[in-house]
Parts: structure tokens; C-alpha cells; sequence
């Protein structure tokens, strides 16, 4: 058989598939009670998917449109389904592949909607606050919303107002009479424009850096831990905090008699790698999703680590 | 508003994204989502219809016709020019390919050209294929990394048509399928009560039928007399009868 026609094969199985898959779920979902139609699961799991997929980095990718859901704004804070699938968005659209990704919903903007003019249906796509501005974008008089990006290259046209917080990365311009609203940052090289730049009055928040120790990535709780310690003493410490201090609570538990449940008790990998006869020091030859696969936690860092140089 | 308090989800491992996204999805619905919350409706859809175009079929044709290479060409050319799908690939690890696929794609231009395909009927394992056998003729991925990387390319392209709401076909034009099923399982499900609310009628008219206390008025005697001897034999009028 030629390539091109396995390659055929097995898109054919796959989705085969997937099909197969979108009506197991219907009908799971029709166990629980609800009635829900066939192309709304398949909707989302194209969603839950897409997550999985760029480990969240879709977030910001498709989030143009920014209604509630998914892709939304409410996504974007943690508070819509993919936000919740994936933890804390903002961690994971600083993923290699989420910095790597372009906002390219919101570059097409009403483009490609004129471009689809001809067919019925309501077209999705639009350019929402919150992305990145394509370039070339920003037409007079409008508004870049909080929390934007100007693209390299883009233009803000004269009279358009950049809000507060938005970074213009080199080299962006503004037109006569543009101008910023109070930054925290810097103007990037090249950057220039008629408006005034106030220097910054706050400091920023320090970035949690990948590989610090939990203590580290979690300042907040462990500002918490030390007021419950110094208050009940340790000979106190039992249960949730007890748990804390041990290591990373999603990693352990508490056993009773005050043992430390170990990781290996918990880990769905293991198990998984059990059940389907993987051999565990081989994990990284198969390609696995969901919220408890090694590559999804840990990203592509895992494969950049520093080894051992061969002399 | 005040922000919904709601579980931790799951840990969820599988080899196949479908049944990891399935899970994703069913786990989301327990934890307390609305399906609007996961999959917000907006509107009417594009419909993705494929439209036949002879033109287009005859070039495709007339292509395929210029003929394949003899077997054992590629045997004949030089060592030391190898194409870009003889050579090592540029990314061993799938997880690697798969993060250069889904940047390359999410790029607008690519995207564009996505949107615009699915919106007239392109499907999305077409689409996915034309993707991956690039890659691979690029030299950037395996065959073997090409079949692992079909399902996750597919549903990207999947959710690039939900996020472009458009009514897309996953394989050949199948743009109705699963709305079709649907209407055919509502339809049954229907027929099904319309038939036990029948049957409901059938029980509780022949139970309740009491010959003495009907008026001998109103019902000529004749058919009282036959009443009273078949009872609950009688049918109804909308009974199917005998075949």
C-alpha cells in the first residue's frame, strides 16, 4: 500500500472516531439526564480539545471573541470551562507554544468575514480588547482596549487612544495627537508618538519562575502557611496544613496515623502506564493528553532541560 | 456576580484526544457547567457546503492523469541530494511537531486560508491530511509522527470552524450527520410517547366502560346488547386493527 493511501487509512479510522466518540458522549451526557444535541458536544469537544491541545494557549489565541465561555474573557480569567480545565489560564498562556502563537482571529478581523460574505449564518470572528492589535490595525479615533499588545509594526492612528496598561512593542508609532494613558512600563526601542509617557510608580508583581520550588510559585499561601505557624505552634500542625508543608498538595495527601501518602499512590500516569503496558521510562514515546499528562504539565521545558554533554 | 465556587477537575490521562476531551467535557458538565458555558451558542452557522465543480474535477483529473513516477525511480537519483522526507526529521518528538503544526496553523494567513476552505465545504480530514503530508514532504515530521499527530490536527481545525462558527464537514460532506440523527432519534422518541399515551387511552376507556350506567337514550339498544357481550374487546377507532 503507498503511503499516501495509509495516510488515508487512518485519517479514515480516526474519524471514524471521532464520530464514534461524539455519540458515546451524547449519550453519556443523556444518562445524567440532559438533553443536549449532537453538534453542541461536538462544539465542545472541539473546545476541551483545543485546550488540551496547546495546553491552554488557546485561550488567548481564539479568544477574540470575547463573550463568556470557552474562549472568552471569562476563559481568559480562569472562570469559563477552558480556564477551569486548565487551572490558572494566565500560567499556561506563558507557555513556549502560547508566547509562539500570533492572534490570528483577531488579524483577520472583519476580513475574512467580507470575505465570506456570500453564505448565511452569523460569522463569529471579531476584534475584541483584551488580544493583541494586528498589524497594520487600529483605525482614527478608535480605542486599544486595557490590557492590549500594538503589534510590532502597527500603526495607531491619529486620535486613538491606547488604555492604560497596554505595551507597544518596537517599532510602533502613534500618530499626531495618539497618545498613552498612565504605563507601567517602558516604550520599547523605536517606539515613538506626540503623547506623554509617565514613568512608572508601581512595581510589578515578580514573574513565578518555572522550576523554583513551590514555596516560590505560591508566595501568597506560603505568607499563609508561616501566620498558621507561628500562631498554633508545630506541634499543631495537622491535616490541610500539615499537607502543605509536606509538598505540593496536588501531589500528596494525607494518609491517617500521619503518614504522608507518597506521589506513586496518586498518580494517574503510573496507573495508566500500567494498565496499558507502557513502560514508564519510555513515557515520552507516547504521545498521551489530558490534565495528567507529563508533557501537558510540564510543557516542551521538559524536553530543553540541561543534561550531561557528551565529550 | 458573584464567581461559582466549583470542584477541581479531574485528572484525566488517555492515548486517543477524543476520549481525553470526552472526559473533559463529562467532567466539566459534573462539575457543574452549563453546556452554554462550554460551548457558547452564537448564532446561526455558516453552512459548509460542499458545491460540485466539474471544472475544478477535470483539472484534478487531468492532474492525476500526467502520471506517477516509474517504480524505482527515486533509486536512480543522487545519495548526496536526498528530498527533505529522506532526511532525518527536524522533530523526533511529537509533542515538538505538534507545537510547530498548531503555531503554523493558528498563523492568520494559514488561518485565513482554513476558515475560507471550511466555510465552502472543505472537511476537516482533508484539510488535516494536506497539513501533515506537507510537513512531512518538508521534512519536518515522520510518517509514523504524521499518523500520531492526525486526531490533535484534526480537532484544532475543528475548533478554528466552531470558533469561525461555521457548520463544517469532518469527512466527505457529512455537514448534517449528526443533526440528522438527532431528529431522527427526537422523531423516535416522539412516536414512542404519542404510543404509550395511546395505549394509556386504550386501557383507561376500555376499564372504565360501564354498560348499566350508559343512558339507553343516547346509545340505541343494539349496540348496548354488543357492549355488554364484548366489553373489553371492543377497540378503539384509532387502533391499527389487524393485518
Amino acid at each position: 500500500m503507498g503511503l499516501f493511501k495509509s495516510i488515508k487509512k487512518h485519517f479514515k479510522k480516526i474519524t471514524g472516531f471521532v464520530k464514534k466518540t461524539i455519540k458515546k458522549t451524547v449519550k453519556g451526557i443523556k444518562k445524567i439526564g440532559k438533553k443536549i444535541k449532537s453538534s453542541k458536544i461536538l462544539k465542545a469537544l472541539a473546545i476541551a480539545a483545543i485546550v488540551i491541545v496547546t495546553g491552554g494557549a488557546a485561550l488567548s489565541t481564539l479568544g477574540a471573541t470575547a463573550g463568556a465561555g470557552a474562549f472568552g474573557t471569562a476563559a481568559a480569567t480562569g472562570t469559563g470551562f477552558a480556564g477551569w480545565m486548565t487551572g490558572t489560564a494566565a500560567s499556561l498562556t506563558s507557555t513556549t507554544l502560547g508566547a509562539a502563537l500570533a492572534t490570528p482571529f483577531t488579524a483577520l478581523g472583519t476580513g475574512v468575514g467580507t470575505l465570506l460574505g456570500g453564505a448565511t449564518g452569523a460569522f463569529a470572528i471579531s476584534n475584541a480588547g483584551g488580544a493583541v492589535a494586528a498589524t497594520g490595525a487600529a483605525a482614527t479615533g478608535s480605542t486599544v482596549a486595557t490590557g492590549s499588545t500594538v503589534a510590532t509594526g502597527s500603526t495607531v492612528a491619529t486620535g486613538s487612544t491606547v488604555a492604560t496598561g497596554s505595551t507597544v512593542t518596537a517599532p510602533g508609532s502613534f500618530g499626531a495627537g495618539g497618545g498613552f494613558g498612565t504605563q507601567t512600563g517602558t516604550l520599547a526601542t523605536g517606539g515613538s508618538g506626540a503623547g506623554t509617557v509617565v514613568a512608572s510608580t508601581t512595581t510589578a508583581a515578580a514573574a513565578p519562575v518555572k522550576g523554583a520550588s513551590w514555596f516560590a510559585r505560591h508566595p501568597k499561601l506560603t505568607s499563609a502557611l508561616g501566620y498558621v505557624g507561628t500562631t498554633v505552634g508545630g506541634a499543631a500542625l495537622t491535616g490541610l496544613t500539615q499537607q502543605y508543608i509536606a509538598g505540593d498538595p496536588e501531589t500528596q495527601g494525607s494518609m491517617a496515623g500521619g503518614a504522608v501518602e507518597g506521589a506513586e499512590y496518586m498518580d494517574p500516569l503510573q496507573v495508566y502506564a500500567s494498565q496499558q503496558g507502557i513502560n514508564t521510562d519510555s513515557i515520552y514515546q507516547h504521545m498521551m493528553y489530558g490534565n495528567q499528562d507529563p508533557s501537558s504539565q510540564y510543557g516542551n521545558d521538559l524536553y530543553r532541560q540541561q543534561t550531561f554533554g557528551v565529550a | 456576580m458573584s464567581e461559582i465556587k466549583r470542584r477541581a477537575p479531574n485528572p484525566i490521562i488517555s492515548s486517543s484526544l477524543s476520549e481525553a476531551a470526552a472526559s473533559s467535557v463529562l467532567d466539566g458538565l459534573d462539575a457543574g457547567f452549563d453546556i452554554e458555558e462550554i460551548a457558547p451558542d452564537r448564532g446561526p452557522k455558516i453552512r459548509g457546503e460542499a458545491q460540485f465543480n466539474q471544472e475544478k474535477l477535470d483539472e484534478l483529473v487531468s492532474l492525476s492523469n500526467k502520471g506517477a513516477p516509474i517504480p524505482g525511480q527515486s533509486l536512480t537519483n543522487s545519495a548526496e541530494s536526498p528530498y527533505d522526507w529522506e532526511t532525518p526529521p527536524e522533530f523526533s518528538n511529537p509533542r515538538e511537531a505538534l507545537d510547530n503544526i498548531v503555531g503554523s496553523i493558528m498563523k492568520p494567513e494559514a488561518m485565513k486560508n482554513i476558515v475560507t476552505a471550511l466555510a465552502k465545504g472543505g472537511a476537516v480530514a482533508d484539510i488535516g491530511t494536506a497539513i501533515l503530508y506537507a510537513k512531512f514532504n518538508e521534512g519536518k515530521i515522520s510518517p509514523d509522527t504524521m499518523m500520531m499527530l492526525a486526531e490533535p490536527v484534526m480537532y484544532t481545525i475543528m475548533a478554528i470552524g466552531e470558533e469561525a462558527n461555521i457548520q463544517y464537514n469532518i469527512e466527505g460532506n457529512d455537514l448534517d450527520e449528526f443533526d440528522e440523527e438527532d431528529a431522527a432519534e427526537e422523531f423516535d422518541g416522539k412516536v414512542n410517547e404519542f404510543r404509550n399515551v395511546l395505549t394509556d387511552i386504550k386501557k383507561g376507556a376500555t376499564k372504565n366502560i360501564d354498560a348499566s350506567k350508559i343512558d339507553s337514550k343516547v346509545v340505541p339498544e343494539s349496540i348496548l346488547a354488543q357492549i355488554k357481550e364484548k366489553g373489553p374487546e371492543i377497540k378503539s377507532l384509532l387502533d391499527r386493527g389487524e393485518k
